[in-house]
């Protein structure tokens, strides 16, 4: 029997094609990108470890210049999230199981446009 | 709002003028003013070293940094560093040895890199671990990265 030597690339090292670019700090994340007209999100989060949502007003937020949306948990009526994500739902709407939990999450046209924790 | 400061500093050899909050950090400035986007922002308190630059020639994070405390002094951003020998040298090596994962730590770990280079031509292992001991990999690709900075230093 004679084994026949291929080429192959098992065991080489393949310099990875973007690593140059990467390097030289010329790629283009995502938050790198700055459209014309392009809109920022932000998302308020707990600031408790565990609490119950009473109330959120989100009415100010809504009043400020410059912002296009907020929204919040009652703006999702059909959350449906499986497996371990059951308690941890996009946004959540009657209670907060740690801090950072999603509040409520707001686009605008600033980056910098500050959502105000009353709770 | 906040008060603004009119600074002027020299930007990767050019000298830029800018009117900036105080309150600014130089990422910011450097990012969302400046469009210089190389410089990363990492974790905002100078925990992960992603947003280092030169100032002045040393290695700082650029998020601990006011904008303010820009004026006056050079700062160089890896965009700057484009034609440097030695920052060339580590950036073929970061290539070379597969020390780019996802990348996003890589412009601070070369700039960082570069400099232990500059201190020490032939640093040993501990020395490159220690010099870069500011700047995270959350790929956590470490051997690599001292691998390259190793192979780095060996082609002088």
């Amino acid at each position: 029997m004679k084994i026949i030597e291929r080429e192959t690339l098992i065991g080489k090292r393949i310099p990875k094609m973007d690593a140059p670019e990467k390097a030289s700090g010329k790629t283009r994340y995502i938050h790198d990108i700055d459209l014309p007209g392009q809109l920022w999100g932000k998302i308020l989060r707990s600031s408790r470890v565990h609490a119950r949502i009473k109330r959120i007003d989100v009415s100010k937020a809504k009043a400020l210049p410059g912002v296009h949306v907020v929204i919040t948990a009652a703006d999702i009526p059909d959350q449906r999230p499986i497996g371990v994500n059951k308690d941890h739902p996009a946004l959540k709407g009657d209670k907060v199981r740690c801090i950072r939990d999603e509040i409520a999450a707001h686009v605008g046209a600033q980056r910098t446009v500050p959502l105000k924790r009353t709770a | 709002m906040s008060l603004a400061v009119e600074i002027e500093f020299r930007l990767n050899g050019v000298v830029r003028r800018a009117t900036v909050p105080a309150d600014m950090s130089a990422l910011v400035m450097l990012r969302d003013v400046l469009g210089l986007t190389g410089t990363k922002y990492g974790c905002g308190e100078g925990e992960c070293g992603a947003c280092t630059v030169l100032v002045d020639g040393a290695c700082i994070n650029s998020c601990l940094m006011f904008a303010v405390d820009c004026d006056g002094r050079e700062v160089t951003t890896i965009e700057g560093l484009a034609a440097d020998a030695r920052v060339e040298r580590v950036q073929r090596a970061f290539t070379a040895h597969g020390a780019v994962q996802c990348g996003f730590c890589t412009p601070g770990m070369v700039i960082q890199a570069s400099r232990i280079l500059a201190q020490h031509p032939h640093p040993d292992r501990a020395t490159i671990q220690r010099g870069l001991e500011g700047n995270l990999c959350r790929c956590t690709g470490y051997k690599k990265i001292i691998d390259a900075v190793a192979a780095a230093a060996d082609q002088t």
